[in-house]
């Protein structure tokens, strides 16, 4: 019997053997000559479904421009957001603490809020300043004033708005202060995420501060605008507290919703009036039919933080000329054109100059030229922190 | 015989696989979190990661909001699946057919699909709001973002997994046992908590113990379904790492709710381990 077991583990090894052997024979001429011809750009993202879909989308329209797929093939991997997938940042760290150096991680798709994360589990210079000499393309690009550092090229800004049913709201507030008074005159008719857990809702609570400290705060890591201007932010966390009884409740108790979709959520079937969201997921649902036709966007003033999604190139990237032709592509118009078409990405490039536009009237009234950018680093998690410690508490 | 002692390394070369995979993925993570829990960030030796949470009033409220929770679905789930799989097992049905068969299918069903298919059901504005707006009565059920909606989802998930370990139990009650007890004059109740019982406490045990052990550590749920405050554990958990950023805390608080765990943990085993008179054939 044992005997038998031995030479049947034997074949067994024998089979596995063989056949691993065969599998490198018939795979690496194959891979070895595509590498050869055209080597592939692996573009990293992760978040939404609609932004894999977008990414896609250009994706596929690089790979069959003859203009630019003789110098890169895209591929694009992406860490859905709910899924138990371990998460993008997560896999870089491990991929840096490993030591590797010749990664498929050549391009990382990222809000730009989401950088100082990945560098906080990495080191200072993970991302690679880039050369936008090597990148035409990068002369459209209308938001250079605002970016921070070079390693990062924007290529879709962000930008929060008031989204309203305008069934029930006639004038919709115009200014934060407006803003404030309406939700005191219709209590429960307004609701914010919880910031932890979505950006419109983080927005809500950051601008209340930075409205009140100088401009070029926002623009600014630096942590003197928390710690030397106390006064401002005691402000605007006894603004949310007192906001807190008139917002949205259900069980008896003032809810703060998960996640931006949350609150679009309550305001597609009407249990609120008003809330703060991002302009293309309310596009994107009025365009797929599940938010009514009666809600629309109102730029408030000061506005909500903008942000930008761009791209960085980590140092452990293995081909930097190639993911460079896939930037410039990117940022061509007819690329800006499919992000705007698939996920009412909103342009960094001048929207004049887009073609074959869906709703081009949707564009014109969610113009991003006026971006209030926003980029403070590791303060967003103090905000954020504050937030659950002292505003969180209330909801019980 | 001789055959036998030369191949003594056999048994360990076929658990080597399953070993190795058990020591990396379970067991190497399990002593670095622990490792964890006790620094700093910078590596020194500390308790605070623990006090922060035998002092922090939040951190209390939800342990007791979590047990409250998985208590109740476990008993709710334990004893809704015992009378599904009674009824499963007794009646012949079609009735009974039907179901058997439709109450695995949410176990095929990808969780957060089924999370916001209930949601869809309970919230203010869901399925039990419309209709009983069709009868024009606007009634708001406010099961959602509180401790009921998190119940109710999760007994959607529990009660066919508990359901199916329970079935299979009852399978192995004989029909002729039950047959010949009621010959003798056995009432129905007698059946149930003479032979029924006895034959299939162990399952019970064992389903409400990894019911248990999963409410301990549930996120997905609670997170899209549960009010902000107070927090289940693994919401906690989750704010430790994604708000925070404080890994050690967070190892701890893993820590802490492994524990609780193992509480569930060695109830399993026990009742696993020991043997019934009438097993032992003495």
């Amino acid at each position: 019997m044992n005997r038998f077991i031995q030479k049947a583990l034997c074949a067994v090894a024998a089979c596995a053997l063989a056949l691993s052997l065969s599998a490198c024979g018939s795979t690496s001429p194959a891979t070895g000559a595509a590498s050869a011809d055209v080597p592939t750009v692996t573009i990293w993202g992760y978040g939404g479904q609609e932004v894999r879909e977008a990414l896609q989308a250009v994706a596929d329209a690089h790979n069959a421009d003859p203009a630019y797929n003789t110098k890169a093939r895209v591929e694009i991997q992406f860490v859905v957001s709910g899924t138990s997938e371990q998460s993008l940042p997560d896999r870089l760290a491990a991929a840096y603490q490993a030591g590797e150096t010749d990664t498929d991680f050549d391009i990382i798709a990222l809000d730009d809020s989401g950088i100082s994360a990945i560098l906080a589990q990495t080191s200072e210079d993970f991302f690679i300043p880039i050369d936008t000499s090597k990148i035409p393309n990068y002369e459209n690009v209308v938001f250079k004033d605002n970016i921070v550092g070079d390693t990062f090229i924007p290529y879709r800004g962000t930008a929060v708005m008031l989204a309203y049913n305008s069934e029930t709201v006639e004038n919709p507030p115009a200014t934060a202060d407006e803003l404030y008074q309406w939700i005191k005159d219709n209590p429960g008719r307004f609701a914010y995420c919880d910031p932890s857990t979505g950006g419109s809702g983080y927005t809500f609570v950051t601008t209340a501060i930075y409205n009140q400290l100088p401009d070029e705060a926002r623009m600014s890591p630096d942590t003197k605008w928390e710690t030397e201007h106390t006064a401002e932010w005691d402000n605007a966390f006894a603004l949310m507290a007192e906001l807190h009884p008139y917002l949205y409740q259900t069980a008896g108790k003032v809810q703060y919703p998960m996640k931006n979709a949350g609150s679009l959520d309550l305001l597609a079937t009407k249990q609120i009036d008003m809330t703060p969201a991002f302009v293309n997921m309310v596009l994107s649902q009025k365009n797929m039919g599940t938010m009514p036709e009666s809600i629309k966007l109102q730029p408030i003033e000061p506005a909500f933080s903008g942000a930008l999604a761009g791209f960085c190139i980590p140092k452990i990237a293995k081909d930097q000329e190639a993911a460079l032709s896939v930037i410039d592509y990117y940022l061509s118009y007819e690329a800006q054109a499919i992000g705007w078409n698939t996920m009412y990405a909103s342009p960094v490039v001048d929207t004049a100059k887009l073609e074959n536009l869906d709703h081009a009237d949707w564009l014109e009234e969610t113009n991003m030229d006026e971006l209030r950018y926003f980029s403070i680093g590791m303060i967003q998690k103090d905000i954020v922190v504050r937030w659950t410690e002292e505003i969180a508490p209330l909801a019980q | 015989m001789a055959n036998q002692k030369k191949h003594r390394w056999l048994p360990y070369l076929m658990v080597l696989p399953a070993f190795s995979i058990m020591v990396l993925v379970v067991v190497f993570p399990i002593v670095n979190t622990v490792a964890r829990s006790f620094r700093t960030a910078d590596g020194q030796f500390t308790l605070d990661n623990y006090a922060y949470f035998f002092t922090s009033a939040e951190a209390l409220q939800s342990l007791l909001f979590t047990l409250a929770e998985a208590l109740t679905v476990m008993a709710l789930s334990v004893v809704l699946s015992f009378l599904l799989a009674l009824y499963l097992r007794f009646s012949k049905s079609p009735v009974s057919r039907a179901l058997g068969k439709l109450y695995l299918l949410p176990r095929f069903i990808p969780g957060i699909a089924a999370v916001y298919a209930v949601m869809n059901v309970i919230k203010d504005s869901g399925s039990i709001n419309r209709i009983a707006a069709a009868f024009g009565v606007d009634y708001k059920p406010g099961l959602l973002y509180d401790l009921k909606g998190i119940i109710l989802s999760n007994l959607w998930f529990c009660i066919p997994f508990a359901a199916m370990m329970m079935s299979a139990a009852l399978s192995s009650v004989n029909d002729s046992y039950v047959e010949s007890a009621r010959d003798a004059g056995c009432s129905w109740r007698d059946v149930l908590c003479r032979i029924i019982l006895p034959l299939t406490y162990k399952d019970v045990i064992v389903s409400a113990t990894f019911i248990l052990m999963g409410q301990v550590g549930a996120f997905t749920i609670p997170y899209l379904t549960g009010p902000n405050n107070p927090k289940m554990l693994g919401i906690l958990l989750y704010q430790q790492t994604g708000t925070y950023m404080n890994y050690e805390r967070a190892a701890a608080l893993s820590v802490l709710m492994f524990l609780i765990c193992l509480g569930g943990a060695i109830v399993y085993i026990r009742s696993n381990m020991k043997e019934e008179v009438w097993e032992t054939g003495k």
